[in-house]
C-alpha cells in the first residue's frame, strides 16, 4: 500500500512564500520609514502599503534583482509620498505619536520645522537623487553601500549627490553663512 | 560653490538625522501589527511575477505598441505635411478643391451628366434643355455613356490642385467670329435671350487645350465639380445669382506642358481629374467662387430592376477607348455606335460597352429629381432597345400624349419609359439624403 503525500493547501503556500518576504525584508522598510517620518504610525502605514503594493501587483522584475535595493526604494519612496501629503494637508501630530528623539536639541522647534523642510525639499527631487540623499545623510551610508543597495555606478551615485545638494541649496535658500559641519 | 555644498551637506547631516533609529523591538513590533494587517490579504491573493508574462501576451503588447507608434508616426507625418511632400494626396487642399461628387464616396446622386447640354453626335443642333426630342435623349445619352470608360475605378484617384497654364474667359458676344478651336457657331445667337440655365456648346477637348463657347457659369460650375444634374430647380446646386444662370463666357484655356490628355469623353463624363481641377482652380480664383457641400433630404427616384436579366453583360468588361479622341469628333460608321457609345440607329437605341450610370444620366436630367442607383449592376453592357411602337401600344409623337404616362412631377418622356421597360429597369419614388452644392459667393471674373 503506497503513501502519499497530501499537498499543501494552495493558500497556505500563497500565504508563506510572501510571509518569508515579508519577514526578511520588512524590518529594512520599517526602519527606512521610521527614520524618514519620526513616527511609528506613518512607518507602519508605509510598511503596509509597501507589502500591500507588492501583494496585489506583483513582483516586477526589479525586485527579483535586487529584493532589498527594490523595498529600500519603495520604502523611501512611499515615505517621501507621505511627506508631500503632509505638506498638502498639513495636521498637527496627535499627542499619543511615539517620537523617538536622539539627544535633546537645544531648539527642538526650529529643528523640527527644519527636519519637516529638508524632507519636503528632498521630496521633490527625482526619486533615484532622493533615495541617495536619504541613504547617506539620513542612514550614514557609504558610496559602496549605496551602490549596490540601488544597483549604479560610482559616477552615478556621485553626480546625483551632487545636483541633489545643488538642488536642496536652492530649495532651502541655504545661505552661505547659515549653519554648516563639514563631513 | 564648495563651501555651499558643504554647508548644505552640513545641514543635512544636522538636521536629517534630528530623529534616530527605532529599536529592533519597536521594529519587530511593528512588523508583527502590519503582518496580523497583511496575512488575510496574503491567504487569498497569490503573489505573481510579474517577469512571468505569457508568450502570447507579450506578442499582443508589442503588436499593439507597433501599431500605435505607426499611427503616431502617420499622423505626426501628415500634420508636418511630409506625407503631402511625397505622396500626391488631397488632404491638404482647401475645402475648395476636393474631389467632385462622383468621385467621392458618399450619398451623391449617382448619375451622370446633362445630356441636353452635350450633345455629341449634333452638338449644334441642341434644343432647349426642358424640351428634349428623342433623338437629343439618344444623344445626350450617348454622351453620358462616356462613363464607359470612367468606371468607378478612377474614382478614388486622388488629384493636385492644378491649374490652366493660361486662361482666357470672355463674355460672350454674338455678333463676334467664334474663336478658333470653338465648336460653337450662332445658332441661338442673341447673348443672354432665351438662355437655359446649364448650356453651352460642346466643349472641345485636345491635347494641351480645353475651349468652350457660350457656356453659363452654372455649366461650368456642373463640369468643375462633378454635378451632373445641372438644373437650378432641382435644388442640387442652391445659393445661385441670377447673372450665374444667364451669363454666357467663352472660355479657352491652355494646360501646362505634360498635362495628360483625358478627353473629351471623360471629362463629360466627369471624369476628368486634372481638366476639372484647372476649372475648380480658374472658378475659384477669376470668379472668386466660395462655396460648400450639405446633406439634404429631398424626393428622389431609385433605378431598380424590374425585369431581372434583361440587361446583357459586355463580353469585354475592359473600359472602352475613347471614340472621340485627340481629334475631339466621332464618326459613327457602319450602322453600330463604337463601344462606349450609344446612338439611335436603324429604329434601335444601341450601344456595346456601357456602364449602368451611363443610363442613369439621361433619366436625371428630365426626371426633375436626383436619380440613385440602386440596381446593383455593376460592369459593363450591350443595349439594344427598340424604339418601334410595340403592338398595343400608340407610338410616342411630338407634342402628343406619351403612350406610357410619365411619373408625378417627373419630365420624363415616353421614349425614356420605352427605353426604361426595354431594358428591364424602373423608376421608384423615394426620399434619401442627397448631396447639395451650395454657392456662398461668386462674383463675375476678372478681366484676362
Amino acid at each position: 500500500m503506497s503513501t502519499r503525500a497530501v499537498p499543501e493547501p494552495v493558500s497556505s503556500l500563497r500565504a508563506r512564500e510572501f510571509e518569508q518576504i515579508y519577514r526578511e525584508h520588512a524590518p529594512l522598510v520599517t526602519r527606512t520609514a521610521w527614520e524618514v517620518l519620526s513616527t511609528r504610525e506613518d512607518a507602519e502605514d508605509v510598511l503596509h502599503t509597501v507589502f500591500l503594493k507588492l501583494l496585489r501587483k506583483g513582483s516586477p522584475p526589479e525586485f527579483h534583482k535586487n529584493p532589498k535595493g527594490y523595498l529600500y526604494r519603495a520604502a523611501v519612496n512611499a515615505s517621501l509620498d507621505v511627506v508631500k501629503c503632509r505638506r498638502r494637508h498639513p495636521t498637527l501630530h496627535p499627542l499619543e505619536t511615539e517620537r523617538v528623539e536622539v539627544g535633546a536639541p537645544s531648539t527642538p522647534r526650529f529643528d523640527e520645522d527644519m527636519h519637516e523642510q529638508l524632507l519636503s525639499a528632498i521630496g521633490q527631487l527625482p526619486e533615484v537623487s532622493a533615495e541617495i540623499v536619504l541613504l547617506r545623510y539620513l542612514q550614514d551610508k557609504s558610496t559602496k553601500e549605496i551602490m549596490e543597495t540601488l544597483g549604479i555606478s560610482r559616477g552615478v551615485v556621485a553626480i546625483r549627490l551632487f545636483r541633489a545638494r545643488a538642488q536642496l541649496r536652492k530649495l532651502l535658500k541655504v545661505s552661505k553663512g547659515g549653519p554648516h559641519e563639514k563631513r | 560653490m564648495k563651501n555651499d555644498d558643504v554647508s548644505v551637506a552640513g545641514t543635512l547631516n544636522r538636521y536629517l538625522r534630528k530623529s534616530g533609529s527605532p529599536s529592533p523591538k519597536q521594529v519587530t513590533a511593528s512588523v508583527e501589527k502590519v503582518w496580523e494587517r497583511l496575512r488575510p490579504e496574503a491567504e487569498n491573493t497569490r503573489l505573481t511575477d510579474r517577469r512571468a508574462m505569457p508568450r502570447r501576451f507579450r506578442f499582443t503588447v508589442a503588436f499593439a505598441v507597433l501599431i500605435a507608434t505607426m499611427a503616431i508616426g502617420l499622423f505626426a507625418a501628415q500634420r508636418g505635411g511630409f506625407l503631402t511632400a511625397i505622396l500626391p494626396v488631397q488632404q491638404v487642399l482647401s475645402p475648395q478643391a476636393v474631389l467632385p461628387t462622383a468621385q467621392r464616396p458618399g450619398p451623391s446622386v449617382k448619375a451622370a451628366a446633362d445630356p441636353g447640354q452635350v450633345a455629341v453626335v449634333t452638338p449644334e443642333a441642341r434644343k432647349p434643355e426642358f424640351a428634349p426630342s428623342r433623338e437629343e435623349i439618344l444623344a445626350g445619352l450617348a454622351a453620358q455613356i462616356a462613363a464607359a470608360q470612367s468606371t468607378d475605378a478612377g474614382a478614388a484617384r486622388p488629384i493636385q490642385r492644378v491649374a490652366f497654364e493660361v486662361a482666357s474667359i470672355r463674355p460672350y458676344d454674338p455678333t463676334a467670329a467664334p474663336p478658333p478651336g470653338s465648336r460653337g457657331g450662332g445658332a441661338g445667337g442673341g447673348g443672354a435671350r432665351g438662355v437655359q440655365p446649364c448650356s453651352s456648346d460642346s466643349p472641345r477637348v485636345t491635347p494641351g487645350r480645353f475651349t468652350v463657347t457660350r457656356a453659363t457659369t452654372l455649366r461650368l460650375i456642373s463640369w468643375a465639380y462633378g454635378i451632373r444634374n445641372c438644373r437650378s430647380d432641382i435644388g442640387l446646386i442652391s445659393g445661385i445669382p441670377e447673372w450665374v444662370n444667364k451669363d454666357q463666357w467663352d472660355i479657352q484655356g491652355t494646360m501646362p506642358a505634360g498635362t495628360p490628355f483625358e478627353g473629351r469623353m471623360r471629362f463629360e463624363a466627369m471624369n476628368a481629374p486634372q481638366l476639372q481641377g484647372m476649372l475648380r482652380t480658374m472658378l475659384e480664383e477669376r470668379f472668386k467662387l466660395k462655396w460648400h457641400r450639405a446633406t439634404r433630404e429631398m424626393d428622389v427616384f431609385n433605378l431598380v430592376v424590374s425585369k431581372p436579366g434583361k440587361m446583357t453583360p459586355s463580353k469585354d468588361q475592359t473600359p472602352p477607348p475613347d471614340p472621340y479622341g485627340e481629334r475631339n469628333g466621332i464618326v459613327l460608321t457602319g450602322g453600330v455606335p463604337p463601344p462606349g457609345i450609344i446612338a439611335p440607329m436603324n429604329g434601335l437605341y444601341q450601344g456595346t460597352s456601357i456602364p449602368i450610370s451611363g443610363l442613369m444620366s439621361n433619366f436625371q436630367s428630365r426626371s426633375g429629381r436626383p436619380v440613385i442607383d440602386k440596381t446593383g449592376l455593376t460592369g459593363y453592357f450591350d443595349i439594344k432597345v427598340s424604339l418601334s411602337p410595340e403592338p398595343g401600344t400608340t407610338p410616342p409623337q411630338p407634342g402628343g400624349t406619351p403612350p406610357i404616362p410619365p411619373q408625378p412631377n417627373s419630365g420624363l418622356s415616353s421614349s425614356d419609359f420605352q427605353i426604361l421597360e426595354g431594358l428591364g429597369l424602373k423608376l421608384e419614388s423615394s426620399r434619401a439624403p442627397v448631396e447639395v452644392f451650395i454657392i456662398d459667393s461668386i462674383e463675375k471674373p476678372s478681366e484676362n
